[in-house]
């Protein structure tokens, strides 16, 4: 077959060709390494003499730029079709995906991880002490021996005389400083328990986190600092806190710490009940007598407790209008988050 | 306590509104619930906590304010003395039980009505006025803070001509009608008021009717005393029986105090009533000897972060009415006799704190060396397993701590924790696992959800001492326990443990379908079906649930596993088919497979069906050599020995 011939046969195959893979097959039949035209071009040199072998160089490589060529237009135009094609598929991009089960973590719980973060960014360290509690850490310990008028703040569950369900995560604290020695980082965001009856406002389980930080020169004004740098992350930069004299028996002096209410601004709304500010967390400079208990010298080591109640921060922060939500398993509400 | 706002400016001549006092208070003293306005009267709600027993009573609230907007008090009355003459009263009394006990005895009554405005004030603070000669003592109480009883004196005379009053431990079974008409058993722990006929009153805690003052009583014994207050609370508790009076009693009172109030009764009872004093009698002390606190002033500025200087923090102490003196390091405090809570320095910084403002105080950041803080593999656990369950589809739940009623139904209370004062009996024994809860919390769901997968990572309670427990539960998904078997080893790959399970019984699962988990020959958890009837009861239908002890878990587990070099020789594939016996353990024998040969890089379970009564099994083994290209030759002798395994376990090769 002369190069005429073949291109001429090339030509009409390719244009007959329907699929990328068939141009493939023709681009391998005529171009490729044992292709008919690359056969012609390597017969080349045999030829006897330069002109005929200068000629014969010009037709064939005139040939093979005239099938790359229609290979090019011919790939060009399956391309073009095919595009066609795919647009015009019956089709609508904007049906709802298949379901892919994803669960949830509690909104407890990634507080939780919040909380965490927020202080270890600081150096604190998370720490557990027992639900079930003897009174002693739960109390005695904590500056408030047997029959202390001040345990009435804590309506307790018993399991018996000595043995109850710690009312507060402050049981941490002499546990924390006979383990340790100071400094002393340490928090625990964990369940606590109180002779309460369930209602929106009230559980008789919930959840506290407590903050412990012992070493010189510890002060108030540090406090006051962690206090207003964990606020602000909760209820954002512009969040208006205020420290006012709170009694709890195992800190002096108490600190009650109050968040302006998020919603109103201060100026009284429902949810704050027209009060303007929050009672958010509760705070102070350890006692000496809990520090004792716990073998450190007060003259020489001061601390800072704080603590807040999650659940009932996330209500207000969230605005969910009922503390059992968090214990009832609905999935209408953890899905939520 | 409440406190109607103009009595409160009889005291201290207040200028602002009531809620501007109300707000101050809240932040340089005490909370304050709220300013309510009733019948144009504003009236403060106090939040009295136990260190400032002295807030109970107008004067003390008085005080204070005098000291925060540094005014003067007004009208404080002088401490009582009785008037030359006057009867001896003899009394006795034991300082343990009443530090002071004092008996005034009034004569000359003529009958006449309460006014009209100290009726009015007791009932904004919440009293019922009675009669003249009770609604004084209670009018001088929420004036002073210092409980009295009148006790008719007559009535005393007629039981016991002598009025021998002792202040004494009850006796075993001694019984007293008290005012309210109920008859009162006395434990020896009580303290009572008796003549030589027995008790007249439960000191501290309420009267007896049978010496109880009317109208128409011509003589009062009039009562100011300093009772124990550990005792009057455990009696006040014991009995039930919380009165004005007996909260004041569980505080700490001054004996200056009773003394005042004391004379601002007698007053009264002479104003409104023509009373004369008849009588006196005393025993204890009627002295406050207040310890001096010292305060350092480097202590005061490195507890506050502040820059207090000694002057400001002395001018602060001396409007609280603090004597101060000053010493080498700063000062020298002795407190007002009508404060019990200054004890320790720490004490004086808050006080001086208080007046400097809280809210002024400065806002520093912490800085301390960095402390040694140890990896925690369980707070590891805890975040990875709950974040990978999460991943996997399943809702975290947190339920309460306790059995339900319901839930005791199912398992019984043997064995259980129980607590001595429950809020319900639904809330009365500690749950020693999670099972029941989850269950219950998948029930609220059911008339909404199928199925659903649920977990819940929070401390049980088993008696032999509580522990976190991570706990898994799916419903309405087939082959449940199958499935929720290929999420727990999908978790524990994470812990890079190896786990076995093993055939078990427990009463709530299913009696065929439940394992142990066993990591390091240790029992760490179990999983099973949840039993068909038990699933039934709630609402729930292919059931499956597993309960992890996560600090067992946590003893072994590791952040890190042991990595493998991927060779770069091709993998080899083959299946083997076969029928293995109900009765025989596929798990073991997966498991001495994988062990076989190091070319064996991977068992899994490809195909698993029941076909005519017998189970027929797909193994899909993995091959793979870490120096050469496998050929089948080379897995001829492998082969065998699997093939071997397989029929030695009892299974039965299908061609």
């Amino acid at each position: 077959m002369n190069v005429e011939e073949i291109k001429k046969h090339a030509l009409s195959e390719i244009g007959e060709a329907d699929t990328p893979e068939r141009l493939e097959v023709l681009h391998l039949k005529y171009l490729g390494r044992k292709g008919q035209l690359t056969q012609l071009l390597a017969e080349i040199p045999e030829l006897p003499n330069f002109e005929d072998r200068k000629s014969a160089g010009i037709v064939i490589n005139t040939a093979k730029e005239g099938i790359e060529t229609a290979l090019r237009f011919k790939d060009q135009e399956l391309k073009n079709k095919e595009q066609e094609k795919l647009g015009k598929i019956k089709f609508d991009s904007t049906e709802p995906g298949k379901k892919f089960a994803v669960g949830s973590l509690h909104p407890l719980t990634q507080f939780r991880n919040f909380v965490r973060e927020t202080f270890e960014r600081l150096g604190f360290e998370e720490v557990y002490a027992p639900h079930i509690e003897t009174d002693d850490y739960n109390f005695g310990l904590l500056n408030m021996p047997p029959d202390h008028p001040a345990r009435d703040l804590w309506d307790t569950l018993y399991l018996t005389d000595r043995k109850l369900l710690r009312s507060h995560t402050s049981n941490i604290e002499v546990r924390e400083m006979r383990k340790r020695k100071p400094p002393i980082k340490v928090m625990s965001f964990d369940r606590c328990f109180r002779f309460e009856a369930l209602d929106p406002h009230h559980s008789h389980t919930f959840t506290q986190f407590d903050l412990l930080y012992i070493d010189k020169g510890v002060s108030i004004a540090h406090l006051k600092w962690l206090s207003d740098y964990f606020l602000k992350q909760v209820f954002g930069e512009e969040t208006r806190t205020r420290f006012r004299p709170k009694y709890y028996p195992f800190v002096e002096p108490g600190v009650g710490v109050d968040a302006l209410c998020p919603f109103c601004k201060g100026k009284g709304c429902r949810i704050c009940g027209y009060a303007g500010w929050f009672e958010i967390a509760g705070a102070g400079m350890v006692h000496p007598e809990v520090l004792k208990n716990g073998g450190i010298d007060p003259k020489i080591y001061s601390g800072l407790a704080w603590g807040f109640g999650p659940d009932r921060m996330l209500m207000i922060k969230l605005g969910i209008d009922d503390i059992r939500l968090f214990y009832e398993g609905d999935l209408r509400f953890l899905k939520q988050f | 306590m409440l406190i109607p706002y103009a009595w409160l400016k009889e005291f201290v001549k207040l200028k602002a509104s009531a809620e501007v006092v109300g707000e101050e208070l809240s932040l340089a003293t005490i909370g304050v619930e709220e300013v309510r306005r009733e019948g144009g009267e504003a009236i403060l709600n106090l939040e009295v906590t136990y260190n400032r027993g002295d807030l109970l009573s107008i004067l003390g609230v008085a005080r204070e304010l005098a000291a925060l907007y540094n005014l003067n008090l007004q009208k404080e009355e002088e401490e009582f003395k009785p008037p030359a003459n006057t009867q001896n009263l003899v009394i006795k009394s034991d300082k343990d039980l009443c530090s002071l006990y004092t008996l005034v005895l009034i004569k000359g009554f003529s009958c006449q009505e309460t006014p009209n405005e100290i009726k009015k004030r007791l009932r904004y603070t919440g009293m019922r006025p009675v009669n003249l000669l009770a609604d004084i003592t209670n009018y001088v109480m929420l004036e002073y803070g210092q409980p009295l009883h009148a006790f008719d004196a007559e009535k005393i005379k007629k039981r016991d001509p002598s009025m021998s009053i002792e202040v004494r431990n009850a006796k075993r079974g001694e019984v007293i009608k008290t005012l309210d008409g109920l008859t009162r058993i006395l434990e020896p722990s009580d303290i009572v008021i008796a003549d030589r006929k027995g008790p007249i009153a439960i000191g501290g805690v309420m009267g007896g009717k049978d010496t109880e003052v009317e109208v128409g009583t011509k003589e009062v014994l009039l009562e100011a005393a300093i009772f124990n207050p550990i005792a009057i609370r455990r009696t006040s508790r014991r009995l039930g029986l919380r009165s004005e009076a007996s909260i004041r009693f569980e505080h700490y009172l001054s004996p200056e105090n009773l003394l005042k109030a004391l004379n601002r009764a007698i007053k009264l009872y002479h104003l409104h009533g023509s009373g004369e004093v008849g009588g006196f009698g005393q025993i204890g002390k009627t002295k406050t000897t207040p310890e001096p606190v010292n305060l350092d002033a480097t202590k005061l500025n490195s507890l506050l972060g502040t820059e207090i200087t000694i002057t400001e923090a002395r001018q602060h102490l001396t409007r609280l009415r603090f004597k101060v003196m000053s010493s080498t390091k700063g000062l020298i405090a002795w407190p007002p006799h009508f404060r019990g809570d200054i004890k320790h320095e720490e004490d004086l910084i808050e006080e001086v704190a208080r007046l400097h403002g809280y809210d002024d105080l400065p806002a520093t950041a912490p800085c301390t060396i960095a402390t040694d803080t140890p990896e925690n593999i369980f707070e590891y656990l805890r975040n990875n397993l709950s974040k990978l369950l999460a991943g996997m589809g399943f809702n975290e739940v947190k339920t309460y701590p306790f059995l339900t009623t319901e839930a005791l139904v199912h398992k019984g209370s043997g064995g259980l924790l129980k607590l001595r004062n429950p809020v319900s009996s639904e809330a009365e024994y500690l749950k020693d696992s999670d099972l029941l809860n989850i269950l219950n919390a998948a029930r609220v769901n059911t008339p909404r959800c199928k199925e659903g997968r649920l977990f819940e990572l929070e401390k049980v309670y088993p008696k032999e001492g509580e522990y976190f427990a991570l706990t898994a539960l799916l419903w309405g998904i087939a082959e449940p326990y199958r499935t929720l078997k290929g999420v727990l080893e999908a978790l524990l790959t994470k812990t890079h443990l190896n786990c076995d399970f093993a055939p078990a019984k427990d009463n709530l699962l299913h009696p065929g379908r439940t394992a142990k988990i066993i990591v390091n020959n240790k029992n760490v958890g179990i999983i099973g079906e949840v039993h068909p009837h038990l699933a039934k009861s709630y609402s729930l239908t292919d059931t499956a649930l597993f309960e992890l002890n996560l600090e067992s878990l946590a003893k072994y587990a590791r952040r890190w596993g042991i990595f493998t070099l991927i060779p770069p020789y091709p993998e080899v594939y083959e299946d083997f088919s076969f029928f293995f016996p109900y009765g025989k353990q596929l798990g073991p024998l997966v498991q001495k497979i994988k062990t076989l040969n190091e070319v064996i890089r991977g068992v899994e379970l490809a195909d698993l069906f029941e076909r005519e009564g017998k189970r027929s099994v797909t193994l899909r083994l993995t091959f793979q050599s870490s120096i050469r290209e496998l050929s089948s030759k080379d897995l001829k002798p492998v082969r065998r020995k699997i093939t071997g395994l397989i029929k030695k376990s009892g299974g039965e090769l299908r061609g």
